[in-house]
């Protein structure tokens, strides 16, 4: 048997890292963001290692709500066309059409930005046009791409 | 109180997601993919609360077991989806695969395929309806996740372009 006292602690922890997170976000311009948001959620959870209170039932609530938190991470950081659209199409009264939803979506920057953020995180390297996949790349790639065949599902992605 | 086992449940509760979601998705193959990921989540994460409860015994159950294993649970029937979206819906995932398999990458996804896909799902997932040539949302949780969402990415990048 485990015991549960203060295992809440775990969301007072975490709620302290995530204000960190939105200050720092707000205040700084963050390169490798991906990096910084394990560093500043998740990392940083030893420092609570120093309060009595702070359980392993307490740092695994701390650890489960940061995970969570960083899978979500990419919706906001690349602002997720699905949730453009949606807001989009619910700002507007009568509705839009397919035209009007592409003009709020913009031509340019859909695919080129993901490129450019790829190359930050150090999975793909860019050589004059073209780009090329790094070793971490390729065992991303291959993760999703075994992923996909073990759920009996095409390629996905986009 | 909380035992060893059920600690051990609640905390792969992403892998029991991934199990049972590889079982639904070969069995439901004419549902739509999210749909049945997310079915396969919402079974695993009531089970393992139960699991984690049952073991306890009632002299240990409280609201507080009740409470750490809905939050454990929960969080990780919503980490094993968000893996599922990415390889799902994820553009960089996209980029990544196709580089991986060799297929040209982004050439084939122009912004008007990219809308007629994200389009496609959000009818079939019954998010928007289609009227005429318009589209109109829907009042589903997936809108107010949506809005909420769209609030929040201004407050952590108040600069940003959208």
């Amino acid at each position: 048997m485990i015991s549960l006292q203060h295992w809440w602690f775990g969301i007072l922890s975490y709620s302290a890292c995530h204000l960190l997170h939105i200050f720092l976000w707000r205040s700084l311009t963050i390169k490798h963001d991906v990096r910084a948001i394990f560093l500043c959620l998740f990392f940083s959870a030893f420092v609570f290692l120093l309060f009595p209170a702070f359980s392993l039932c307490a740092f695994l609530v701390h650890a489960i709500l940061a995970a969570t938190y960083i899978a979500l991470y990419p919706t906001f950081q690349a602002s997720s066309p699905s949730i453009v659209i949606m807001s989009s199409i619910h700002a507007s009264a009568a509705g839009l059409n397919a035209k009007e939803i592409l003009m709020v979506l913009g031509h340019g920057n859909l695919m080129s930005d993901r490129f450019r953020d790829l190359v930050i995180a150090k999975l793909l390297t860019k050589n004059g046009e073209h780009y090329a996949l790094t070793a971490r790349g390729k065992r991303l790639a291959d993760l999703f791409i075994f992923y996909r065949q073990f759920l009996g599902l095409p390629r996905g992605g986009g | 109180m909380i035992s060893n086992f059920g600690l051990f449940v609640l905390v792969l509760t992403p892998l029991w997601s991934l199990v049972l979601h590889a079982a639904a998705s070969r069995i439901f193959k004419s549902f739509p993919a999210q749909k049945v990921a997310i079915a396969s989540i919402w079974v695993t994460v009531i089970s393992s609360i139960l699991v984690s409860l049952i073991q306890l015994g009632p002299e240990y159950r409280s609201l507080s077991s009740f409470l750490f294993s809905l939050v454990m649970a929960l969080g990780g029937g919503h980490l094993y989806f968000h893996f599922f979206n990415m390889g799902e819906t994820a553009r960089r995932i996209r980029i990544l695969t196709q580089l991986r398999l060799s297929i040209p990458a982004g050439e084939d996804y122009t912004p008007e395929k990219i809308l007629e896909v994200r389009l496609g799902r959000l009818v079939t997932m019954g998010q928007l309806e289609p009227i005429q040539e318009k589209f109109k949302t829907r009042s589903t949780f997936f809108l107010i996740i949506a809005l909420s969402i769209k609030k929040y990415e201004y407050l952590l990048f108040p600069n940003h372009k959208r």
